[in-house]
């Protein structure tokens, strides 16, 4: 972590001019590597819907596709029902539902085609058996959750993102199957107080960079700090994590009107560390780096990177997160490769090996300052690239037209 | 100075222990999410099973409540009774309105 200066000035005893070599060609090889792995996941086989249509359409003999509908028939060949597969944006990318309805507009079927949530969420939507909540109800009610459907606390972006979906295909099969009008779906911008906490952090951080004063800038920070920790932290679980950066490189953008944090908080970080060469995230409010920080606060832990060791600590940080954004994109699965402990901090939800990263990164935050965000983080190199991408993209821009700049 | 050395070389063995012990953490962390992603795949559908009448099944249990209940009550089943013959009758009024309400 560089603690806020400029997110291409890393801390190495290298010479200048080969730490910079270096990193280029990191940047190079990573650059490539992400780039095959989106290649390998865009090709790689897609779900074949049709042989799965019967399980929604229970006594189906046999199905055709008639007008991009599933049309299930019985054994003397009478239609039973239609089936579609509806679409609707998650936490980490699309969520397919297909819907089975019956002739009278009754939903008989549903189920997940393909996710790429994070386990910890989708878990969540499974157990509670979201999917079977829309099994025998008519098309023309609601189907949204806290309405008619229940909604899932912990996994509101994953549950949300089914309900859509199942409202997606039930509307298609309604018009052009049934013959029936459902309400069009509302498409309402969602602004409130996460949206605005994060923009006066972001206005905080770059007001706290242009400080002159020490004191007032270490006041400045352990306020966005604490506000970034409680209010993105524990009230709303939203912190910047691999899976949304693999998400947004996977090409799922969600609808903005529904997702304005998630494009406030990407556009924000690549805007300012673009634009002004500063890592605006890590250092002013990164929720789980407050945390640490909150730790180190209280146990006296000091900054600990032996000179020895720091060409290999940053070597495998960069490593980690590589592997995590082209595990991501190769399998097309953004929420199955993150591996950073947030979630379970601030949800207090996670998996028995998140437990014990977590667990174990806690107990080293009394040790060490920042343990995580210092060795382990995959945010660190993502802005780190963006950044020395810029100041490469400037410097060769200097060098080839000097009379414009 | 030795023990110096020592306590430093005892740092960054423990930093060391930690970065690897959390890389088996975040190795197991993506086996268990990718395998649950492909169980998720595998998951079957919900659906409501739409309601199948066996008939003879019906039969069975019907005759079986006739005859238990003949056992205890002593009352004869149906078949039991001799043909017979009836006449009736009957008159009915009624009243209508124009009104409907579809």
């Amino acid at each position: 972590m560089n603690h806020g200066s400029s997110v291409a000035a890393l801390a190495h005893p290298l010479p200048r001019q080969k730490r910079l070599r270096q990193d280029r060609t990191w940047m190079l090889v990573a650059g490539m590597t992400l780039v095959g792995a989106w290649l390998f996941g865009f090709f790689a086989g897609h779900t074949d819907v049709l042989p799965q249509v019967p399980e929604v359409l229970p006594g189906a003999v046999s199905v055709v596709v008639d007008n991009g509908l599933f049309v299930g028939l019985d054994a003397a060949g009478y239609p039973i029902g239609y089936a579609a597969a509806g679409e609707g944006q998650g936490y980490a990318g699309p969520i397919e539902v297909l819907v089975g309805i019956d002739t009278t507009g009754t939903i008989v079927g549903t189920k997940i085609l393909s996710q790429k949530e994070s386990p910890g969420f989708f878990r969540l939507v499974t157990r509670q058996s979201l999917p079977e909540q829309f099994v025998a109800r008519p098309v023309t009610d609601p189907l949204r959750l806290g309405d008619d459907i229940d909604a899932i606390s912990g996994a509101t972006a994953s549950a949300e993102g089914v309900a859509l979906a199942v409202r997606q295909a039930v509307r298609q099969i309604a018009a052009e199957g049934l013959d029936t009008t459902v309400p069009p779906e509302e498409s309402k911008i969602k602004v409130g107080l996460p949206e605005i906490t994060l923009l006066l952090l972001f206005a905080a951080g770059y007001i706290g960079h242009r400080l002159r004063s020490g004191r007032w800038k270490r006041r400045l920070r352990w306020g966005t700090l604490i506000t970034g920790m409680v209010v993105l932290g524990f009230v709303y679980t939203a912190p910047l994590t691999v899976t949304m950066v693999t998400t947004l490189l996977s090409g799922y953008w969600p609808d903005w009107h529904s997702h304005l944090y998630w494009y406030l908080l990407m556009g924000g970080i690549v805007f300012v560390t673009v634009v002004d060469s500063k890592n605006p995230y890590c250092y002013w409010f990164c929720p789980f780096g407050a945390f640490q920080e909150c730790l180190a606060a209280v146990s006296g832990a000091k900054h600990y990177k032996p000179r020895r060791l720091r060409q290999t600590l940053t070597w495998v940080q960069r490593g980690l997160a590589v592997a995590a954004i082209a595990l991501g994109l190769a399998l097309r699965q953004p929420g199955a490769t993150g591996f950073e402990p947030f979630g379970t901090l601030f949800d207090l939800r996670g998996s028995v090996y998140e437990w014990a990263l977590l667990i174990t990164v806690v107990v080293a935050s009394l040790l060490i300052y920042r343990p995580f965000c210092n060795y382990l983080c995959p945010l660190d190199p993502v802005i780190n690239f963006v950044g020395s991408g810029r100041s490469w993209i400037e410097e060769t821009w200097r060098k080839r037209w000097p009379q414009r700049t | 100075m030795e023990k110096e050395m020592a306590s430093e070389d005892l740092k960054a063995r423990l930093l060391t222990a930690f970065v690897i012990i959390c890389i088996a953490l975040i190795g197991l962390i993506w086996a268990d999410g990718l395998l649950f992603q492909q169980d998720a795949a595998a998951a079957p559908g919900y659906y409501r099973q739409a309601p199948e009448v066996d008939g003879s099944v019906y039969l069975t249990l019907t005759a079986e409540a006739v005859e238990f209940r003949q056992r205890i009550t002593g009352t004869p089943t149906p078949q039991e009774h001799g043909a017979g013959q009836g006449q009736g009758s009957g008159v009915g009024t009624g009243t209508g309105s124009l009104d409907h309400d579809d």
